[in-house]
């Protein structure tokens, strides 16, 4: 069975508050159903959404320090992946190679990247201090992050990835932390971070975005 | 740690069933030699952990999708 | 995909009695096909897309059809005949997945302490001991025997935890039997069951029955125990991927825990079942 891929390099995810420590949660980014969870170490991890034993989706599972039990036959894996226990045989010890298939993840800028467990390059590195603004989904999918900016007037400052870049908005102060994750048939999801030191007032017409762009990338009722 | 000779019997599509064995001998960490495959026997040595051997017999039990396994049967080595 | 002959040829639980009264062409989807189900004066005939008149039967407290014309005999469970046991019927429950994976589900005690905490069972006692698993070659049936599991609260007539001995039964590819230890009667069996519809490949209509001894609870205490714990398997069962039933080991690892499962899908294989079947090459 081909596992799912990504392509290459880093994909955000989902704002760092998406996942709470001690829960989980889901993304699916190119078809790649993906568990998303933090321990009550914070960190997060990103893994294949399907437990090894019978196929239940992960991200249903339960967090219990930092390890994740699936939810239907209390599984546990530890925060790499690997199975630390099967209650059904309680006298049985998991070896590692019974794991959940993870992929790469890190916290960076206010967002949760995730990346193929193979991929080679850091994760995104965003100097300052960040905090996760808000998420939106679009109906249709920007083709370029240049589009996305252009949508909303806005101008790159400096490009993370080609799905994410730190810009300036006409009539918010300072700059914006903003991404996309491509959706294809189903759009896109958009999300924005804005500086720790921040004002309220800045926070709010970042947030406010959102109407603006779901009118631009809006799906034509001709459709 | 034990060792098993494990023999599954059946119209075995040999490729089939030897990338399912070493699949598991894999995912289990077993140590496996495969010592005899015909179109209808295969047996292997398995070193490892009892219980895991044990999962390693249900899983190959089922058998591939275009194979029906008749029996598996497991003897001290 | 047409169902292939082990599927086409068995004979479907479709709804109650109740559930047609007065129907005029009331449709019903049966293995991907649409049929249309009609009451004229009491007598309930069953029609497909082409007006062909299926064969049919009630049976068990539901009506029964097939698209064959040389169905299979339909299973015998004589415990419906016995006086002074009750049927509670359920009626169908829509499932977003096929319905052989509610049929393994159904066999699973594995995962009574997380699904039905503190009901089927509980965290401390998770242990599954080994059980036997046969096949009866002559009905053409597998049977999981001498299955036992820790439950705090086995029925909606018992009280307290008991160590409940199991026994369950798969007569038909979309049916499955489960034989527990009746509390309140010594040397005989409460039976809970499902009457699949398989509507899709990876979608089907559940129709659940308890027919059981008890003296105490009302038809909807006895319904409302049962429903309860359908509907966490259905969360499980709609969120377990592949949609449709592997038969080949490599997707999962099964365990000792999981022998009656495994069974279920050797004898499903060894029939040649197609339909419903998630295959592992494709998945690449």
């Amino acid at each position: 069975m081909k596992p799912s891929e990504l392509e290459a390099g880093w994909f955000p995810a989902g704002l760092q508050n998406y996942v709470l420590p001690k829960t989980a949660g889901r993304v699916v980014i190119a078809d790649n159903d993906i568990a998303l969870w933090r321990g009550e170490d914070g960190q997060i991890r990103a893994w294949e959404n399907r437990c090894p034993h019978r196929g239940m989706r992960l991200s249903y599972g339960i967090v219990r320090g930092n390890t994740l039990t699936c939810l239907y036959h209390g599984w546990s894996y530890d925060g790499a992946g690997a199975c630390a226990g099967i209650p059904a045989h309680p006298e049985l010890t998991p070896p590692k190679t019974i794991r959940a298939k993870a992929y790469r993840a890190a916290d960076s800028g206010g967002f949760i990247w995730v990346a193929n467990p193979g991929e080679t390059t850091a994760a995104p590195s965003i100097d300052g201090d960040w905090v996760p603004n808000r998420s939106v989904h679009i109906d249709l999918a920007p083709t370029s992050l240049n589009e996305l900016a252009e949508g909303i007037g806005a101008e790159l400052v400096s490009k993370i990835t080609d799905h994410a870049a730190i810009v300036r908005v006409p009539e918010v102060k300072g700059k914006v932390l903003l991404a996309f994750l491509d959706m294809k048939e189903h759009g896109a999801m958009i999300h924005t971070s804005v500086p720790a030191s921040a004002s309220e007032n800045v926070a709010i017409a970042v947030s406010k975005l959102s109407t603006r762009l779901r009118q631009v990338f809006k799906a034509s009722s001709a459709a | 740690m034990v060792t098993r000779r494990v023999s599954l019997e059946g119209a075995l599509k040999t490729e089939s069933c030897l990338a399912m064995v070493s699949h598991f001998a894999r995912r289990l960490s077993l140590s496996s030699t495969v010592t005899s495959a015909t179109p209808s026997y295969i047996t292997l040595i398995l070193t490892g952990d009892e219980r895991l051997i044990d999962m390693f017999e249900i899983a190959c039990w089922l058998g591939p999708d275009d194979v029906n396994i008749d029996t598996i049967t497991l003897e001290t080595v | 995909m047409t169902p292939d002959t082990f599927t086409r040829s068995q004979w479907y639980a479709i709804g109650r009695l109740p559930d047609f009264e007065g129907a005029e062409a009331k449709p019903v989807r049966l293995l991907s096909q649409d049929l249309t189900v009609s009451d004229a004066a009491g007598v309930l005939s069953v029609n497909d897309a082409d007006g062909r008149s299926l064969l049919t039967q009630i049976r068990y407290g539901h009506l029964w059809t097939t698209l064959s014309d040389t169905p299979r005999p339909l299973y015998d469970v004589p415990e419906f005949d016995e006086p002074d046991r009750r049927l509670v019927t359920a009626g169908g429950v829509g499932v977003r997945c096929s319905g052989l994976r509610c049929v393994e589900n159904f066999l699973d005690m594995a995962h009574f302490p997380f699904v039905h905490t503190d009901i089927l069972g509980v965290e401390e006692h998770p242990s599954v001991e080994s059980y036997d698993v046969s096949m009866d070659a002559e009905k053409d049936e597998i049977w999981a025997t001498k299955c036992k599991f820790f439950q705090p609260m086995a029925s909606a007539a018992a009280s307290g935890g008991q160590m409940t001995e199991y026994k369950y039964r798969v007569p038909h590819p979309y049916s499955t039997i489960l034989y527990k230890t009746c509390p309140i009667r010594e040397d005989v069996w409460d039976l809970v069951g499902l009457f699949i519809q398989p509507v899709e490949e990876d979608e089907c209509i559940v129709h659940s029955f308890i027919l059981v001894f008890d003296e105490e609870n009302t038809d909807t205490g006895l319904l409302h125990f049962q429903q309860n714990i359908f509907l966490q398997d259905r969360m499980i069962l709609e969120n377990q991927v592949p949609r449709k039933l592997p038969l080949d080991p490599r997707w999962e690892l099964p365990t000792r825990a999981d022998a009656s499962s495994i069974a279920y899908r050797r004898w499903l294989k060894a029939n040649e079942l197609q339909w419903g079947v998630a295959l592992f090459n494709e998945a690449a």
